[in-house]
């Protein structure tokens, strides 16, 4: 079968020829529409329903919205998960599929028993909807829109602009237009103050008239109209009919008539209210750079859709849409994807054109061949446009962890293998082969070709246990394996076909040189093997002892799970008290940003967006802001490394702010993980119920029992309280007897907060018309229960004006902030981190005294669960994978060598690799992380390709009847230049990812680190200690070996 | 101080963790404490917190004391250090508490109603026939002064009419030439230079106004006036069901009968001892707690028992003494930074 594809190719060079250029084609294709993006997209099927309920209490969320909407969802098809939370006038049901389902399939699903869930929801509690269908990668363009000049507190004229008109002006010009662009699956505006029309309605005016509050909502909704009146048929012709009542402007709201007095005078709605613009109740606001508040929109990509050619069509329409805007107003980007993509694509380029030339050289100072190198070099470009398109055929996007770690000097192996071959023969061919070019070439190239699948077979199969893994681990490191996997396939293919066909075009008069860096080499080789060989028991015990000390060394590493991808910018969460207001939380944004403005050059700008929008997409309060610092370019800095700057910040921020504390994160990581928001400490407990006061109950005591557990840190309980509440708990007997219906009542209540009676239509723009109390009779809690009611008149008497607390009692109460669901019943989490332990032996404990010390009530249910039991996982997948993986690297081995003794001693390789590994991590203060270890997987890959190559010569040499020891020398001498090409092509391939500093440096400096250290000890190994001890593996009888397979013969040098 | 570092990018070596979101748990686990100690799920009715007088101390001592034992965590008394420069930055001022004036006050409705012994309705001393008319709506006149001229059915003769008191025609019914009847009022003759303000008190309030509160009328459009309740009707009116309190007020002409007006009545009032602005205290769990200044930069939060507690100032019963300073403007941040100090030194074993 390879025979037949060697053979098939060097009889079709052309076609060959044709064919790659063809895949070159379609790669190049492939790698311009490849979506790029910074990171890998971790976020996992989800599809979000939203309600928006501006006003309503948490626990009147969960009740009339959540539970429903939770109830309709529960039984989908591959759902793995159903969670919600209910805050504050938002509720949020996140629907998670299982991996690898179709969102479009799932959000259909959703969208079908959604309807169902709407029937549940009283009318007035708002409609829930599905989010936008994006992934945490979706926030992709960010811009605040300016006005110049400001009113600030100067009165609003036409000359200057009011937050209120900046927020008009993006909803209306800029985001319901941007909403167009393909690509865009939302605009979402946050900041300023979103336009109402307000009636203000005055209590006592409304008493003095004899009307109650009620009559404003339904005079409002009773003159807001427009009815289509058919047509009347005149003289032939057909006029249409128009009813029109809409209204249009604050004077018309004015004009409403709420009755007439008995004496014909109309009550009009400006006899007993203001009629204003006025902005919506709102639980978000954003602020910038100290200097007050801001409006800003951010721009959502589709899932699935490419970043940079997104942001390239907003910033075309951005540029038509500025155009238009009145004059003063313009469009300030301060986020954009395209930056952090830009900085990608450079790494990738960058780590392209260095390894690939690292390797050209080598090939150069190994083989002597400028031809031949270049012959090879070009395996890199091909291999990667193989895997390019194979990406865009499995729907995986470019990023630095995709693109970033590929080895060039791994793709290359093969060829080199198959072109030092053909030189070789070429090169040292009897003067006596009088046969064509092209059937030498053929001869070498055949005889190489099934040790070149063997051994890239062997760097797939390795990685393979990676794509094992599931969860974000799998998201994070599938595609880097897919893709080099892809890549490697590509080469292999290439190696088998193109190669022997570029051989027979470009290589006819080839001379075998030895440059100097082999003779180099050699001349340190020969003299070293001999004594090595002599005393393989000093030999060995070195390596062992090396490999020992190594092991040793590993503890000291530490270890890291996942690495972190610089994005570039930083993405600050600050926190208040629960209890917050806006405003307040705003004063404190402000300054933290005047200062931090004040004391870095570093930062170019800071946005800070505090709670939610008007129309929420996530379910974040008014304690918590989200801070994007913006940075200037890395050169101009005063710091080394980000971690530094943000250390000075955290500093800075501790010593002059107050009344908040920091974390730190980046914008793309900050999403994700709001989205997944999973749990994130090593071990958590859920605690199911219904009693929120008993579940914090429990909670506390859990978090008492966990701390004393000794390993546990940073123990908490989940935040579902702290948030003040004045409750307004109507007495139905006192409203009886004042014959008061509780509906009137609560309108009142409403009016508060303000209250939609209707939308107001300016053209296309669409403002809420509401109800509102004054402003006066709401500035303190107490003010509440004073709000006077009309009741109905007595016998006989004028209407009644009814305090509030008369038929109400009010109280102020601590109430949940949030209430967290999962599965149905309501939840509260206890998380903790391990410290100084191992996991497994902690959760034992841990567990043996919750069940010894809390008591869990009747029908309250406790459930452990946690990053634990993801590793756990992950461990347990990757302890039946790995074994499998080498397992059937062993098989190759031996169906290759039929032999376990040789496969056996092939292995060896491999802790030989890990030694050397081990050494470059600690020499560079590196932990152990998943990075180092994919770097271990390619160093396997390597490292057993090595000890073929070494051992499959040694084997032939035996053949021909050489003892072991001379048989082992005589191979390690003539195969010392493909085993030092091999290790050196994969290492050099590396050097530019260990010394990256770039964008995707985190990933790539373990992994480029553990592969050069450990080829360098393994390349040593091979050569010295393989030779050395082969006789142990030997069979006794020279020639009594027999190869049922076919090995390559022995090159006559 | 220990763990937030820990929670930093750059702090690695966590074992197998996810680096994900690195330090929001610190944050949370922060305020989930927080929330812990100081939050218990528990309420008061509003009335009482606005409301003069506190319950018996018994139960706030207890409050006091029993706070915290639910996060498992101790706080004698949090305290935390606020640079100079952040107190200026950030607003937050002190004072010391004083001695003062505690004013609680009470929004009611009303109106304004004219004195019913300053109205008097003009009728003919018999019957007759109008013959003439001198004043009109809008005319003052004084006591004595004749309005008109009637002329006896029987007598024929003309006998003026003329006004008992001093004041503004308000009304007039004078026909002409038409026979009237004693039962007929032709004038209304009111004297508004003294008007009442009837106050409707709703039954949960008619424990607290009383007779000799001082009152502040509110006006729209016009500058409020003070007067004092001088009557509070000891039967509640069958139809509205509040009692009216009235108060008694010279009118220079803007107070116009029948206009709806507001009381701010001052239910209580007292001399307190120990006073600091209302804007000091801060809900913590059940109790009201006051951070004080020690020192430049020292702030302790120390619970205190209120006594009165009133729009501008409140009444400290006790908890701190004279002269002590209290965080005026800004105590939310104090409360903050407190609330923050006190979980990062406690996690830190």
């Amino acid at each position: 079968m390879i025979q037949r594809i060697v053979n098939f190719s060097l009889d079709n060079r052309f076609l060959v020829v044709v064919l790659w250029l063809l895949v070159a084609g379609i790669g190049v294709r492939s790698m311009l529409q490849l979506p790029i993006d910074a990171v890998p997209d971790v976020t996992n099927v989800q599809v979000q329903v939203l309600t928006n309920s501006p006003g309503v209490a948490p626990e009147e969320m969960e009740q009339f919205i959540t539970f429903p909407v939770e109830s309709a969802m529960s039984g989908l098809p591959k759902v793995e998960e159903i969670r919600s939370v209910s805050k504050f006038g938002l509720s949020v049901v996140t629907v998670v599929f299982e991996e690898g389902s179709d969102i479009y399939w799932a959000r259909q699903l959703v969208g079908e028993r959604l309807s169902a869930a709407r029937e549940q929801i009283p009318p007035g509690y708002g409609n829930p909807e599905m989010g936008p269908i994006s992934t945490g990668l979706g926030e992709i363009f960010q811009f605040e829109v300016k006005g110049e000049p400001m009113c600030g507190d100067s009165p609003d004229t036409d000359a200057c602009f009011t937050p209120m008109e900046l927020r008009s002006i993006l909803d209306w010009n800029v985001a319901f237009r941007l909403r167009a662009v393909q690509g865009v699956v939302e605009v979402n505006s946050f900041g300023g103050e979103l336009k109402t029309y307000q009636v203000t309605a005055d209590p006592g005016k409304l008493r003095a008239y004899g009307l109650a509050m009620g009559d404003v909502f339904s005079a409002l909704r009773a003159n807001n109209e427009n009815v289509g009146g058919g047509y009347v048929a005149h003289q032939g012709e057909q006029y249409l009919v128009r009813g029109e009542a809409l209204i249009e402007t604050l004077s018309d709201i004015r004009e409403i008539a709420l009755k007439a007095n008995l004496d014909g005078t109309p009550v009009r709605i400006s006899d007993v209210a203001t009629v204003e613009f006025a902005p919506m109740i709102r639980q978000g606001a954003v602020t910038r750079d100290g200097k007050g508040e801001a409006v800003i929109g951010i721009v959502m990509m589709l899932i699935g859709e490419n970043a940079r050619v997104v942001v390239d069509r907003v910033n075309e329409r951005l540029e038509q849409i500025e155009k238009s805007l009145p004059e003063g107003v313009s469009v300030d980007v301060f986020y954009d994807r395209t930056d952090l993509v830009q900085r990608t694509i450079n790494t990738v380029a960058k780590n392209l054109a260095e390894g690939g030339a690292l390797v050209i050289v080598v090939l150069l100072l190994l083989l002597g061949n400028l031809r031949a190198g270049l012959i090879v070099a070009s395996a890199i470009p091909l291999s990667m446009l193989v895997a390019f398109t194979f990406m865009r055929q499995f729907g995986i996007d470019g990023n630095l962890m995709s693109l970033g770690a590929i080895d060039f000097g791994l793709v290359v192996d093969g060829s080199v293998v198959m072109i030092e071959n053909i030189v070789r023969k070429l090169a040292h061919r009897a003067p006596s082969d009088e046969r064509p070019h092209l059937e030498r070439v053929r001869e070498s190239a055949l005889q190489v070709a099934r040790p070149v699948v063997f051994a890239v077979g062997i760097i797939m199969i390795v990685y393979l246990p990676i794509l094992g893994l599931t969860g974000v681990e799998g998201k994070m490191f599938r595609p880097m394996a897919l893709t080099v996997v892809f890549a490697l396939g590509g080469s292999l293919v290439l190696a088998l076909t193109l190669m022997p066909v570029m051989a027979s075009f470009f290589l006819e008069n080839v001379r075998e040189t030895e440059p100097w860096l082999f003779r180099m080499a050699k001349r340190i080789y020969t003299p070293t093997l001999g004594p090595a060989i002599r005393h393989r028991g000093v030999t060995f015990g070195a390596a062992i002892t090396l490999f020992v000390v190594s092991l040793a060394t590993a503890p000291f590493l530490g270890a890291e799970f996942m690495p972190r991808l610089d994005e570039g910018a930083i993405a600050m969460q600050v926190w208040r008290l629960p209890s917050v207001s806006l405003e307040q939380s705003n004063d404190i944004s402000t300054e933290i940003e005047k200062v931090l403005v004040d004391e870095f050059p570093e930062i170019k700008t800071i946005v800070s967006r505090t709670g939610r929008a008007e129309i929420a997409t996530d379910p974040m309060g008014v304690e918590i802001s989200d801070t994007y610092i913006i940075l200037e370019a890395p050169s101009t800095w005063r710091f080394e490394s980000k971690e530094e700057l943000i250390a000075a910040i955290d500093d800075v921020l501790a010593k002059k702010t107050v009344g908040a504390i920091f974390s730190y994160s980046q914008p793309i990581e900050l999403r994700v993980s709001e989205l997944i928001s999973g749990v994130r400490s090593d071990v958590a407990l859920y605690l199911y119920g219904d009693d929120l006061t008993l579940l914090k109950k429990k909670a506390d005591e859990l978090v008492g029992v966990l701390q004393r557990v000794p390993g546990a840190a940073e123990v908490k309980a989940e935040q579902t309280t702290g948030l003040p509440m004045l409750r307004v708990h109507l007495d139905r007997r006192a409203m009886a007897r004042y014959g008061i219906g509780a509906s009137h009542v609560l309108e009142t209540v409403q009016a508060v907060g303000g209250a939609q009676a209707g939308v107001v239509l300016e053209g296309q723009q669409r403002y809420a018309l509401q109800v509102r109390v004054p402003s006066s009779l709401r500035e303190r809690p107490e003010q509440i229960g004073e709000l006077r009611l009309v009741a109905p008149a007595g016998t006989g008497g004028e209407p009644r004006l009814i305090p509030l607390k008369e038929i109400a009692d009010i109280r102020i109460e601590d109430g949940p902030a949030q209430i967290s669901r999962e599965a149905i019943s309501r939840r509260i989490s206890v998380e903790l981190n391990v410290r100084g332990r191992d996991l497994a032996g902690f959760v034992a404990d841990a567990q043996q005294a919750v069940a010894g010390q809390v008591e869990i009530p009747p029908g309250y249910l406790l459930d452990w669960g946690g990053q634990f039991e993801n590793l756990q996982a992950a461990s347990q997948r990757l302890a039946v994978l790995v074994p499998l993986a080498l397992l059937l690297i062993f098989v190759l081995l031996y169906s290759s060598f039929s032999s376990g003794r040789m496969a056996a001693l092939i292995y060896l390789n491999v802790p030989m690799a890990v030694t050397g590994g081990i050494f470059a991590l600690a020499l560079r203060g590196y932990p152990f992380s998943i990075s180092a270890g994919v770097g271990f997987i390619a160093l396997f890959g390597i490292a057993v390709l090595n000890g073929v190559v070494l051992v499959s010569y040694i084997v032939e040499m035996r053949e021909r009847g050489l003892a072991p020891d001379e048989a082992a020398q005589e191979a390690a001498r003539i195969r010392l230049r493909p085993v030092l090409m091999t290790a050196l092509v994969a290492s050099f391939g590396f050097v530019p990812m260990a010394l990256a500093t770039s964008a995707g440096a985190e990933v790539q400096r373990p992994l480029a680190t553990v592969v050069i250290g450990g080829l360098v000890s393994s390349t040593l190994l091979t050569l010295l200690v393989l030779p050395a001890i082969y006789r142990w593996f030997a069979p006794a009888e020279p020639g009594a070996q027999t190869s049922k397979k076919q090995l390559p013969e022995t090159p006559t040098p | 101080m220990t763990k937030r570092l820990e929670g930093r990018p750059g702090a690695c070596g966590k074992v197998l963790r996810l680096t994900l979101e690195p330090s929001a748990w610190v944050a949370l686990a922060i305020f989930a404490g927080a929330t812990a100690c100081g939050d218990a799920q528990t309420s008061r009715p509003l009335s009482e917190a606005h409301d003069s007088h506190e319950e018996e101390p018994a139960e706030h001592a207890g409050e006091t004391t029993g706070h915290g034992d639910e996060g498992g965590h101790e706080d004698e008394e949090e305290s935390v250090e606020i640079s100079r420069e952040v107190q200026q930055r950030f607003g937050i001022e002190v004072v010391a508490a004083a001695p003062g004036s505690v004013e609680v006050t009470l929004d009611l409705p009303g109106e304004i109603r004219p004195d019913p012994d300053r109205v008097v309705h003009v009728k003919p001393p018999f019957a007759g026939i109008i013959k003439r008319v001198y004043k009109h709506v809008g005319d003052a006149v004084k006591s004595g002064e004749t309005l008109a001229t009637l002329e006896s059915s029987r007598a024929l003769a003309e006998y003026p009419i003329k006004a008992a008191i001093e004041g503004m025609i308000t009304e007039e019914h004078v026909p002409i030439g038409e026979a009237v009847d004693t039962s007929h009022a032709l004038f209304t003759v009111a004297d508004t230079s003294v008007v009442w303000v009837e106050l409707q008190v709703p039954a949960s309030d008619m424990q607290r106004v009383q007779k000799g509160n001082s009152v502040e009328i509110l006006l729209r459009g016009a500058p409020s006036t003070r007067g004092t309740i001088f009557f509070v009707n000891p039967v509640v009116d069958e139809v509205t069901r509040t009692a009216s309190a009235r108060v008694v007020l010279r009118n220079d002409g803007a107070l116009r009968p029948g206009l709806f007006v507001t009381g701010r009545v001052a239910v209580a009032t007292e001399q307190a001892g120990v006073s600091v602005p209302s804007s000091a205290l801060v809900r913590d769990g059940d109790g009201w707690v006051v951070f004080v200044r020690e020192g430049d930069v020292r702030f302790s939060k120390h619970p205190v028992l209120v006594r009165l507690r009133g729009l501008d100032r409140t009444a400290i019963q006790s908890g701190i003494e004279t002269g002590t300073e209290v965080v005026s403007n800004g105590a939310f941040l104090v409360k903050s930074a407190a609330a923050r100090s006190e979980m990062g030194g406690g996690h830190s074993h």
